[in-house]
């Protein structure tokens, strides 16, 4: 939002430079995003009047004009603009100067002809083309006939470039400084301040307006103010340099005299105006009210747009004119042959414009007035200040009737507070005599009693309803750096974690622990990845309205986005990495009351492990993971113990090197190597994953520990080697032996397995022994012993060695 | 020859035996020699019979005092053979120390993480308790309660992903934290003391990814109602925690804002690390880098979740990690946190 400080200053008494205002309005009002100065950068630029102008010789379009620049004599310069003409007021950019982009004008020769300078365009001179008006778009800029500039004078000031503009960045609750009046008012009571209201004057005329048009509001809900009046006899013609200067300071582009003016207005006040050409209305009705499905207007844009019955529109009694707030229509708008016109002055329900403008994709000067709030009081004043400034410059007759299609109370604001409640809601000591002056910088109204004020909130800052609105503008006004920093002092009770986070923060120390680095992923998946790659199931949520494909699914494992890190790293030498996530996957049907999102643990190996001087790295296998899956699920701390289960479904995985994650008969996870295909498409180095859902595993009972007992005997080794049918797992041989609980076995590991032939496993076990109250003898390990070969024997046909 | 000048002889002999020898075989054996059962010094003192007893006993001395003295021989002798294979087999084993070891692995923490641990342990420290919250969530709860119903348009600051409709009860990415705020209070029994929590985890918004802008970021709420909280409360709270995680030498100013939620509302600014307060291009020549808004909690807030807010106030702040990490860290380009480089990963192994 830009605030031209020469414009404010018209109704405000400011001594502070501007520096210093935005200093302050950073501080006690809203973040001041830069001040712009037009004449920054810019030197030697002066007023020059144009004598001779003459084609060049040998060119098409170069000129060579004779300028009056205020030295006594005149000097020449070529021009190519195809608008300068002789005797036009121009800007001249004087040998020596500095324009645009720090570039330097040199006294110079074109094609053989002196050139003492150069006459500017306004862009040529740092104005951005968007307010540049559309007739001085190619050329040189002239001044119009209302301004006598002193020639040889510095230019700035009649192009209103001494100006310092403010650039806010506003908070969506302060509409009201979306004008000029709003930051007189906020600027004032930075400094006790107080403001004058602009002055205008209207020369009405008694005429029959009230007669010949017939106003109708549909639906005050949406349109509570709604008023019109019409001046007759206007001559459209651009409009006097003051107005300009008003204008592009601010962003806006001047177009006319009476397009001007409501755009004036509408910076003012707030309050956003819009004039009809009255000869175009077909019919002399006006009629506000909800559009029809479909309907159909062409936009002074000249976009056709669709409407709905949300969208607000002004008829001309059958069709759309305006979309309300938004934007005029085609047909209706002032064009340089109006006479008569229209001015609408209108309050339109925020919350109408703001989805009738969000979907049109439109964000005028308007919408975003109407979006934030309208000041009740100033729309009529607003009607009648546009009046009499189109009179003063287009001339006309003002109607002396006001037609008011809707015009409801609003609402008035009171809180009933006191300075010691304010001050303690603060953390400061208010004295009463500090809120009233507070209250009177910021011209609120107020009336004292015995032990309470009653402050009544003014309707030029609808943001205000309630006491901590109150409070928090005497705590900026006050200055929040003069707040004391304290603490609460409340009851400290202990922050302990929950289960699940604990069990978080010690999986990532595991992991960390265990050598691998933590990546964060994104939750919003590709489609195409899940449905290629992963379960496809019902339960997967998509994006009813995605913004990308890259983002379209919402994840209901982690293992596949890793592959693309695992990817992405290889592709930059990274030969082995071993990576972990922890976060949240979802399924759900988003109707049912089943839980969308786990908490997973998912790890992958991948490449080999790094050479060093003294051995190649070997190729990590799916070992070499189901060992770091041990470690975690041993340190984790869970009772159970848990299995794999040959096996899976998903075809994210090597069918024949993957493994369910089994606890009792729950599947909590899944371990396994890349599914050769996907590491084939997505040139991958050999890749092993699992996951697992760590919501499942705080669901089993956590390992205690109740009686630590270390004996003082040791253990005994026995080696146990068969010879089975290949059919046979090792977890089915441990399952078997486990079975049989094993009088003082305490220990089974497997040393040795291979295949002497194609259709036998040779397994051979270390089987540990320990009484930790007596020696056990030979005779009662081997009794034990016999009862495991015999199992073997028995079940599984084995061979013992 | 006398039993003296034998023992003499013992004596010169085994000396020579001993120094000759060339490992503890040897030794053994002319110890057995000399000193064993069958040895000469048995054989000498064997013959002790035929003296006098006082001969017997002078000579019997000396044949101990050699006994002695060969035997500490013997135990000088063996530990020099020692050493000796000890200092050769050191000068066999002596390697090049500045070879480089076997890499040993200790993985690294998200940056992520290592922020939101680092701020989790300081609120924990004051009473804060971690409040998990949804990654999906209702409108409700998102919006409405927080005092942003329909049309508010506050709702345009947080473009959001809706997964079904946008009515009360459809579901979204949440695109803050702050529902977790309107869960605290609708089930907080105040009887049993005050809120104080803390809440944190992805949030997700419409918006393209670009160096400053990602769809899905981190945020971590703070949240205290309890009686007679005061903004001055909030004011300490933001100020300590921005020097905790900033630098204890850093400024840290409030200014105005506002957010629908609070009321009054605050944003947080420290002076910029880059240039120390003097102006730069990252603080855009301020001095100053937004960090966080604030503020306290709205009556309709606690209203909507049942809390009375005559009785009751409180505070809530909302912390970007992202944008944390990046400043703490000089990280340029927010995307760099979610694409998992893992040259990028490693480099955080100091901090983890």
């Amino acid at each position: 939002m830009l605030i031209s400080l020469n414009w404010v200053k018209k109704y405000l008494n400011l001594s502070v430079t501007a520096d210093k205002l935005a200093a302050k309005t950073t501080m006690t009002s809203q973040e001041v995003e830069g001040i712009i100065r037009p004449n920054d950068g810019l030197k030697n630029i002066v007023v020059g009047k144009t004598h001779e102008v003459t084609m060049m010789p040998d060119s098409d379009h170069l000129k060579l004009c004779q300028v009056d620049v205020g030295t006594g004599e005149l000097t020449q310069i070529v021009c190519g603009a195809p608008n300068v003409k002789s005797n036009q007021f121009v800007i001249v950019a004087l040998p020596g100067a500095r324009i645009k982009d720090n570039v330097k004008i040199k006294r110079g020769k074109m094609r053989g002809y002196e050139s003492n300078g150069m006459i500017c365009s306004l862009e040529e001179i740092g104005f951005n083309n968007s307010v540049v008006p559309r007739e001085y778009a190619d050329g040189i800029y002239y001044f119009p006939e209302d301004v006598n500039p002193e020639i040889g004078a510095s230019a700035f000031e009649y192009l209103g470039m001494d100006d310092e503009i403010i650039d806010l960045d506003l908070t969506p609750n302060r509409g009201d400084l979306q004008s000029i009046m709003g930051c007189v008012h906020e600027f004032g009571a930075f400094y006790h301040q107080k403001s004058t209201m602009p002055e205008f004057s209207m020369n009405l005329t008694s005429d029959k307006f009230k007669q010949e048009i017939k106003l109708t509001v549909d639906n005050e809900e949406c349109v509570p103010v709604y008023k019109l009046r019409r001046i007759q006899g206007v001559k459209i013609a651009p409009s006097p340099q003051w107005l300009k200067n008003c204008l592009w300071n601010v962003g806006i582009r001047p177009i006319n005299n009476v397009v001007d003016v409501t755009n004036y207005v509408l910076y003012l006040y707030g309050q956003p105006m819009h004039a009809f050409d009255y000869d175009t209305l077909t019919s002399k009705q006006v009629t506000v009210r909800n559009a029809r499905s479909k309907e159909v207007i062409e936009t002074l844009d000249g976009v056709k747009r669709e409407l709905n019955n949300r969208d607000i529109v002004v008829t001309d009694g059958t069709n759309p004119i305006a979309v309300a707030g938004v934007m005029g229509d085609f047909a209706h708008e002032i064009t340089s042959n109006t006479t008569n016109i229209l001015l609408e002055s209108a309050i339109f329900d925020a919350r109408h414009v703001r989805e009738t403008a969000k979907r049109l994709g439109i964000r005028s000067e308007s919408s975003i007035r109407f979006e934030r709030g309208i000041n009740p009081d100033t729309v009529e004043v607003a009607l009648n200040h546009a009046a009499s400034l189109i009179q003063e410059i287009a001339g006309g007759k003002i109607s002396e009737e006001v037609l008011v299609g809707s015009c409801v109370d609003f609402p008035v604001y009171k809180v009933k507070t006191s300075a010691e409640k304010i001050g303690h809601k603060i953390g400061i000591k208010l004295s009463n005599d500090e809120l009233i002056s507070i209250l009177s910088d910021l011209g609120f109204e107020y009336e004292e009693s015995s032990s309470d004020i009653l402050v009544t909130f003014p309707h030029r800052r609808p943001d205000l309803r309630i006491e901590e609105d109150l409070v928090e503008e005497v705590a900026r006004l006050y200055g929040y750096d003069q707040i004391p920093m304290t603490l609460p002092s409340t009851q400290i009770k202990p922050a302990l974690l929950t289960p699940l986070q604990s069990v978080v923060a010690k999986t990532r120390d595991i992991m960390i622990g265990c050598g691998f680095e933590e990546i964060v992923n994104y939750t919003l998946v590709p489609k195409n990845e899940i449905e290629n790659w992963d379960e496809v199931c019902d339960d997967t949520i998509v994006l009813p309205n995605p913004m990308t494909e890259d983002h379209e699914v919402i994840r209901r494992s982690m293992l596949r986005g890793m592959l693309n890190v695992i990817r992405y790293n290889q592709a930059r030498r990274s030969k082995f990495q071993h990576l972990f996530e922890i976060g949240h996957t979802f399924t759900g049907n988003l109707k049912g009351e089943d839980q969308f999102e786990h908490t997973k643990l998912a790890v992958c190996l991948s490449g080999k492990y790094p050479d060093s001087w003294q051995q190649k790295g070997s190729n990590v296998d799916f070992y070499d993971l189901s060992g770091v899956l041990a470690t975690v699920m041993k340190r984790i701390g869970i009772s159970k113990q848990y299995s794999l289960k040959s096996g899976s479904s998903s075809e994210l995985f090597h069918p024949g090197q993957v493994g369910k994650i089994m606890i009792e008969n729950e599947e909590i996870g899944v371990i396994g190597k890349v599914n050769p295909l996907l590491e084939k498409q997505l040139d991958l180095e050999p890749t092993f994953i699992f996951e697992i859902d760590l919501d499942m595993l705080l669901s089993y009972p956590r390992s205690k520990i109740s009686k630590i007992e270390v004996s003082k005997l040791n253990p005994v080794d026995r080696d146990l080697s068969f010879f089975v049918d290949k059919k046979y797992r090792n977890q089915d041989i441990i399952s078997a032996i486990n079975d049989l609980k094993i009088n003082n076995l305490i220990g089974i590991k497997l040393f040795d397995v291979y295949a002497p032939n194609p259709e036998v496993t040779s397994f051979a076990y270390s089987l540990t022994f320990l009484n930790p109250q007596k020696t056990l003898t030979d005779q009662e390990i081997s009794s034990e012993l016999a009862k495991v070969m015999k199992m073997l024997e028995e079940k599984f046909d084995a061979k013992i060695r | 020859m006398d039993l003296e000048q034998k023992l003499s002889e013992l004596k010169t002999k085994f000396e020579k035996q001993i120094d000759s020898a060339k490992d503890n075989d040897e030794i053994n054996k002319f110890k057995v020699e000399a000193l064993g059962k069958k040895g000469e010094l048995t054989l000498i003192l064997k013959q002790l019979g035929s003296l006098s007893a006082d001969q017997r006993k002078e000579i019997g001395k000396k044949a101990n005092k050699i006994r002695d003295y060969l035997n500490e021989l013997i135990d000088t002798k063996r530990s020099d053979i020692t050493r000796k294979a000890v200092e050769q087999e050191i000068k066999k084993d002596t390697i090049d120390v500045t070879l480089p070891g076997r890499d040993y692995f200790v993985g690294t923490k998200h940056v992520l993480n290592i922020v939101i641990d680092d701020l989790s342990d300081f609120f924990r420290s004051m009473g804060y308790t971690i409040d998990d919250g949804t990654e999906i969530e209702d409108d409700k709860h998102n919006f409405e309660m927080l005092n942003i119903p329909k049309g508010h348009p506050a709702r345009d600051m947080q473009d959001t992903f809706f997964l079904t409709g946008d009515r009360k009860d459809d579901l979204l990415l949440r695109s803050q934290t702050s529902p977790s705020q309107v869960h605290a209070l609708e089930k907080h029994d105040f009887s049993i003391g005050p809120v104080r929590m803390i809440s944190y985890g992805r949030v997700f918004r419409r918006d393209n990814d670009d160096a400053t802008h990602s769809h899905q970021f981190y945020q971590m709420e703070g949240f205290v109602v309890d009686r007679d909280i005061r903004m001055s409360d909030l004011l300490g709270t933001l100020s300590i925690t921005l020097k905790h995680f900033f630098g204890a030498e850093r400024e840290v100013r409030f200014r105005p804002s506002y957010f629908p939620f609070t009321e009054p509302s605050v944003e947080a600014d420290v002076s910029c690390f880059f240039c120390d307060g003097t102006g730069c291009s990252i603080c855009k020549h301020t001095g100053w880098i937004e960090v966080l808004g604030a503020g306290m909690t709205h009556p309709n807030v606690l209203n909507a979740a049942g809390v009375d807010s005559t009785t009751y106030s409180g505070f809530a702040f909302g912390m970007g990690m992202d944008r944390f990490a990046m400043l703490k860290y000089g990280i340029e380009d927010i995307r760099d946190l979610y694409t998992n480089d893992v040259r990028f990963l490693e480099k955080f192994e100091g901090e983890s």
